[in-house]
C-alpha cells in the first residue's frame, strides 16, 4: 500500500505541477513522470504487460514525439533553468527504479493479485475481441496513410 | 489486494486534473498534454475494474486506448505544425476560422 500511495501522490502532484508550470519542456517531462507512475500502478493492479506497454509506447514513443515538437518552438521558450529539468528528470529515474522493483517477480507488491498473462490477453484479443482489434488496426493504417498524404500535399508533392 | 476505492479516487482526481489542464492552458501542445493526462487517468479505472470482475476486457480496452492515444498524438502534432507554420498561430484563441 505504501508503494501505491507513493505512485498515486507522484501521479497527482505531477498533474498539479503541469497546471502551474509555464515552460513546455518541464511540462512534458512532468507528463513523462506521471505516465511512469501510472505504469507502476498498472503493475500493482496485476497488469505487468500493460505497465511495460505504457512505458514503451506511451512514455517512450509518445513523449519523444512531443519533445520533437518542441524543436519548432523559439529557443528561449524551450530552454528552462536547468533545475526545472533536473527535478522531474531525477524523479523519473526514481520512479523507473520503483516500476522495475514492482515488475520483478520477487518484488510484486500484491501477491494475492493473479497477474494477467500476455497469453491470456492475446487469446482474448484475437478470439473475443477480433472485430474491435481489426477495426483499431485499420484505423491506425488509415491514419498513418492520411497523414503521409496530407503532409505530402502540404509540401506540394 | 489493493482495494478498488483508491484507484477510483486517483483515477477520478487525475481525470479532473487533465480537464483542468485542458481548460487552463493556452498553447496547443499543452492542451494535448492535458488530454493525454486525462486519458491516462481513465486507464487506471479500466484496469481496477478489470481486476474486480476478474475479466481481461478492461485490460484490452486500455491496450486499444494506448494505441488510439498514439494516433491522437500523431494527428494533433500534424495539426499543430500546420497551425504554427502556415497560419502563424501560437494559442488556440487566435484561431478564428472555426468560430461559428
Amino acid at each position: 500500500m505504501a508503494v501505491f500511495l507513493f505512485l498515486a501522490v507522484v501521479f497527482l502532484m505531477s498533474g498539479i505541477s503541469i497546471i502551474f508550470v509555464k515552460e513546455p519542456t518541464t511540462n512534458i517531462l512532468l507528463l513523462l513522470v506521471s505516465l511512469t507512475a501510472m505504469a507502476g500502478l498498472f503493475a500493482l493492479y496485476g497488469s505487468p504487460f500493460l505497465a511495460v506497454v505504457q512505458l514503451l509506447v506511451y512514455a517512450g514513443a509518445g513523449v519523444v514525439l512531443l519533445i520533437s515538437a518542441l524543436f519548432f518552438l523559439p529557443r528561449e521558450r524551450r530552454s528552462p533553468p536547468p533545475l526545472r529539468l533536473m527535478v522531474p528528470g531525477l524523479l523519473w529515474l526514481l520512479l523507473l527504479a520503483v516500476d522495475i522493483a514492482v515488475l520483478l517477480p520477487s518484488g510484486r507488491g500484491t501477491p494475492s493479485v493473479s497477474p494477467l498473462t500476455t497469453a491470456r490477453l492475446s487469446s482474448y484479443l484475437l478470439h473475443d475481441l477480433l472485430l474491435p482489434f481489426v477495426m483499431v488496426s485499420l484505423l491506425l493504417v488509415i491514419t498513418v496513410t492520411a497523414l503521409f498524404l496530407w503532409t505530402g500535399k502540404e509540401r506540394g508533392e | 489486494m489493493i482495494p478498488l476505492v483508491p484507484a477510483l479516487v486517483v483515477g477520478s482526481l487525475g481525470f479532473l486534473l487533465g480537464l483542468t489542464i485542458l481548460f487552463v492552458k493556452r498553447g496547443p501542445l499543452m492542451i494535448l498534454v492535458g488530454a493525454e493526462f486525462a486519458l491516462n487517468s481513465i486507464n487506471l479505472l479500466f484496469v481496477a475494474f478489470s481486476r474486480l470482475h476478474k475479466s481481461p476486457l478492461g485490460d484490452a480496452v486500455v491496450l486499444f486506448t494506448i494505441a488510439l492515444a498514439a494516433v491522437e498524438v500523431a494527428i494533433a502534432l500534424a495539426l499543430i505544425f500546420h497551425l504554427y507554420r502556415r497560419l502563424k498561430i501560437k494559442a488556440l484563441e487566435e484561431l478564428e476560422e472555426l468560430k461559428g
